[in-house]
């Protein structure tokens, strides 16, 4: 069974122009500079980076929020900037999101049936039983009750508010969601339930998730492929397998050192890495991350690392690391 | 060390008919990390603000006993009780940015306590304020005084609460999930940040936090609450090689990193129980996988010998693991 | 947050907002009275003893009393051309409530608009729509209407309009700020995602999340346009003789202040009561609203 690729980026990138003052010209944001991947159908792409890193702001480029300042994007082979206005209609039904707080991302003031519904109103010639009637099959799909359907969003817990949010996203039946750290505000309990949910809907569907998240144990879980962000760029970018083995960026092993876990056996030497993110819109010089890199060297203050496949073959995944290699070797 | 620094027996915080806190007991020695472990709806949160004294009209405060260094919580006047607060006790609390008041300067903020429990001049007050920033690893300490909360980051505006928590050299610190709101990395630094002021300044540290990893990290002893009652006490290593409570058990195999290479969770079916809705007998019994009848009739006591206890008729013994 | 299972009642928002605002006392008050008015606007044929216009040449200037004059019971008295002064004050409730209406609701309409416009588009319609309004708060609001009244002429229907106007201003920066605050929130994304276009955003989804703080000033506008109503009736630049609205009935009375208090100070009392009813309904729905929000 080939698993047709549905979304395809290459180098994309977005700048926000910010004002510094009167008279002052403006400074660039580079929130995304230089972003490729391509992701199958029935994958997971997870992304992970801290705040800053240019998630969210990839998550609003996929999801057509916004058009990229440069690079491109292909939805189910469609280039989404040469598209015309009906063919990004039918684009934006095959792309959805998931948002991170369950509290802001339900309409407050309508129940969770218009909720549902309103894709289908926009995009639909559905008439209205047969909406509601769609509405209520995925409800009781991702478990919610049918008295549910005339209830407001307040009325509901976190978890169940996240569970409309999925129902909402899959309506249209699209082709990918992009789920922006789905389960981060949720208790563990619940978390486990929803992310079962998720992983369940992706078999039945074949839905393809772009799934950002901060928290690594989760992406070891659900991912087929990890994307790692340090400051708009992709720092990492290999199969979960390969990632969790042997990581070859500094970040990355960072990031998994400071994760707090549980076995003893699994915490890897604890190195807390210091100081913080760096603005994006003053970026430090050659590779973004040498001021908190615990080994930079002189080179990394001047060069920017290209992504790209270690030399020595231990990996089929891509870094951004001039010393990639030598890393590697150190436990 | 006979007399324990925080004491707290039988608390318990009613809304109107409402317990969110039912009958917690806990104990707390200079030097110790305590951590209480619970997920939303536990009463964790408010248990710590009932020890502050912030728990206003219509909650209500019960306790058995509830002393700090040997003195009485309940009993003591008012005037008293705000001296101890901010001063021998401190709090730090989630979000860093909404913690902190966006109208002032961070020296303003830094030193309003010191200047209520110690008083000194302009001068002094800013000299002590910017060691404070320096004991909590803040990079450019003089620059970062003179700044408004919104110019921080969440990391930045973490470590200025840390740090006006640390004031006036506390005994205690109650941290209410001080690193929930951070970043992975962030959140390694707040820890460790942590743990250091509690080695030097020999404080008593209370971590509250539904991060079980976190507790495994830092913690000594761990204190697991569900839905407003303790259903497990027990050392850190042995509550996670050997948990007694269903509960305990179910959240540790939830946990994602107890799942890899399986094709799902193992999940706990049901949400905790509200005000509306708790069960006649144990509050887990919906939706507890060890069930028994006996556990949907009456209400399990804890068992067991203290800082090792377990709400539950049928706790998990080494046989039924 | 509680992840807790919550009642099973499907209470809707608005609901919970009358549980709310039963609460408070001074606004049910405000309410009755509110609601007595609109009975008497509406009823005002049936329980006025007499026309508000009919003279009763015999009975001028009479004090308010129980015993009749030749078979007529003045309760409030009369005015100088021996109008009865309670049939006019009845009548004259449905000309205020009137006022109040098609004023506010003039200005509602108008300034949602523009604020939908400013919130949603920004850049240069933002900056022209609210630096016109800033232009007409910089004018006192009465010298605004009377300049708006001296264009169109006196009269009550160009009262109404030249009140309309110079509340627009108050609506439209509301709207505009509570638009923008709505706009950053997931739920717009989410919708925007779902493909709605800009008009169902800005009426279907960000509007009734905007509506607390609209509520509340369509309310307290309601006596912002009866005590300007009264101002112009008072500079005989509203209401014109015969109508019986209250600023005019003051303004044709002043003389009488000292000889007949009645003719005066009724009015006024009308002027207030109403005033005070709606401010008290407007501040009750106020705090009704906002602790939901902060829930």
């Amino acid at each position: 069974m080939t698993d047709e690729i549905v979304l395809d980026a290459q180098g994309l990138a977005k700048h926000y122009p910010v004002s510094q003052g009167f008279m002052r010209p403006k400074a660039l944001a580079r929130a995304l500079d230089g972003v490729s991947f391509s992701l199958q159908a029935g994958r997971t792409l997870a992304v992970v980076g801290e705040s800053g890193c240019g998630k969210s702001t990839l998550a609003r480029q996929v999801t057509m929020i916004e058009t990229p300042t440069a690079g491109q994007l292909h939805v189910a082979g469609v280039d989404v900037a040469a598209a015309d206005a009906p063919t990004r209609k039918q684009l934006r039904r095959q792309v959805q999101m998931v948002f991170q707080n369950p509290f802001a991302s339900l309409n407050p003031r309508k129940k969770i049936g218009h909720a549902l519904e309103e894709p289908l109103v926009i995009n639909t010639a559905l008439d209205r039983k047969e909406r509601e009637e769609r509405a209520r099959a995925m409800m009781a799909r991702v478990g919610l009750r049918p008295e549910h359907h005339q209830r407001y969003p307040h009325m509901f817990s976190g978890g169940q508010r996240q569970r409309v949010a999925i129902a909402r996203a899959l309506m249209l039946r699209p082709l990918i969601v992009v789920a922006d750290e789905p389960v981060s505000a949720l208790d563990v309990s619940i978390q486990a339930q929803v992310l079962n949910l998720l992983m369940d809907l992706q078999e039945e569907t074949r839905v393809a998730y772009v799934f950002i998240s901060h928290n690594l144990a989760v992406v070891e879980l659900i991912a087929d492929e990890v994307l790692v962000m340090y400051l708009g760029k992709v720092v990492e970018q290999a199969s979960k397998r390969e990632l969790f083995a042997l990581p070859r960026h500094p970040y990355t092993r960072a990031l998994l050192a400071s994760t707090p876990r549980i076995d003893k056996a699994a915490r890897q030497a604890r190195q807390v890495l210091s100081g913080e993110l760096p603005s994006p819109l003053n970026p430090p010089s050659g590779c973004a991350f040498h001021k908190r890199c615990p080994h930079a060297q002189a080179r990394c203050t001047v060069e920017v690392p290209l992504l790209r496949r270690p030399a020595d073959g231990r990996t089929e995944g891509l870094a951004a690391c001039h010393f990639a290699e030598q890393i590697a070797s150190v436990p | 060390m006979t007399m324990a620094l925080l004491e707290v027996e039988d608390l318990s915080v009613e809304f109107g008919r409402f317990r969110a806190v039912d009958s917690v007991s806990l104990r707390v020695e200079a030097g110790e990390v305590v951590g209480i472990v619970g997920e939303s709806g536990s009463g964790k949160s408010v248990t710590a603000l009932a020890l502050m004294g912030l728990i206003d009209e219509p909650g209500r405060v019960t306790a058995e006993r509830l002393s700090f260094d040997g003195r009485d919580l309940r009993t003591m006047p008012v005037a008293e009780r705000r001296a101890l607060m901010g001063r021998d006790i401190a709090m730090i609390f989630q979000d860093p940015m909404s913690s902190l008041n966006p109208c002032f300067t961070v020296e303003y903020q830094l030193t309003e306590t010191l200047r209520i429990h110690e008083g000194g001049t302009r001068r002094a007050l800013r000299a002590r304020a910017l060691d404070l920033l320096r004991d909590v690893e803040i990079p450019d300490a003089q620059r970062r005084l003179d700044a408004y909360p919104h110019q921080l980051s969440g990391g930045m505006s973490q470590r200025v609460m840390v740090a006006m928590a640390i004031a006036c050299n506390p005994r205690l610190l109650i941290a209410d999930e001080p690193t929930t709101a951070l970043d992975v990395t962030i959140q390694a630094q707040m820890l460790a940040l942590l743990l250091k002021l509690q080695r030097e300044r020999g404080m008593g540290l209370m971590l509250i936090t539904h991060d079980l990893g976190v507790i495994a990290e830092v913690a000594q002893r761990v204190m697991v609450m569900y839905a407003g009652q303790v259903v497990e006490t027990a050392q850190v290593p042995d509550l996670f090689i050997a948990p007694r409570h269903p509960y305990t058990e179910a959240l540790l195999s939830a946990l994602p990193e107890h799942n890899i290479g399986q094709r799902r969770l193992r999940s706990m079916p049901g949400v905790v129980p509200g005000a509306f809705d708790r069960p006649a007998g144990c509050l887990l019994s919906p939706r507890c996988s060890r069930v028994q009848p006996r556990c949907r009739t009456e209400q399990p006591p804890l068992f067991g010998p203290p800082g090792q206890q377990a709400r539950c008729f049928f706790p998990l013994t080494e046989a039924s693991r | 947050m509680t992840e807790a299972a919550l009642p099973s009642t499907a209470a809707s928002p608005w609901a919970e907002l009358w549980r709310d605002f039963r609460r408070n006392r001074g606004a049910i008050i405000g309410l009755a009275v509110v609601v007595a008015l609109v009975a008497c606007a509406l009823l005002a044929d049936v329980i006025a003893p007499y026309s508000p216009s009919e003279q009763y040449r015999e009975a001028t200037l009479r004090a308010p009393s129980w015993e009749p004059i030749d078979g007529n019971c003045f309760l409030l008295g009369t005015d100088p051309v021996g109008r009865d002064v309670l049939s006019r004050l009845i009548h004259g409730t449905r000309l205020s409530l009137l006022i109040g209406l098609v004023s506010v609701g003039l200005s509602l309409s108008g300034g949602v608009l523009l604020g939908l416009l400013a919130g949603f588009f920004r850049g240069g319609v933002e900056f022209t729509i609210m630096r016109l309004m800033d232009i007409m708060l910089a004018l006192p609001s009465l010298l605004l209407a009377v300049a708006v009244v001296a264009i169109l002429g006196p009269g009550l229907m160009n009262a109404m309009y030249a009140i309309a106007i110079v509340m627009l201003p108050h609506f439209v920066r509301l709207t505009r700020a509570a638009v923008i605050g709505e706009l950053t929130k997931d739920y717009v994304a989410a919708s925007r995602i779902a493909g709605a276009s800009t008009p169902r955003l800005m009426f279907d989804t960000v509007l009734p999340n905007c509506a607390a703080p609209l509520i509340v000033q369509a309310t307290l506008g309601f006596s912002t346009a009866i005590l300007d109503a009264a101002a112009l009736g008072f500079l005989g630049l509203g209401a014109q003789p015969p109508t019986p609205e209250w600023g005019s009935m003051l303004a044709s009375a002043l003389e009488f202040i000292q000889s007949a208090w009645w003719v005066v100070t009724l009015p006024g009392l009308a002027i207030l009561i109403s005033v005070l009813a709606f401010n008290l309904m407007g501040d009750g729905l106020r705090d009704a609203l906002d602790p939901r929000l902060k829930r």
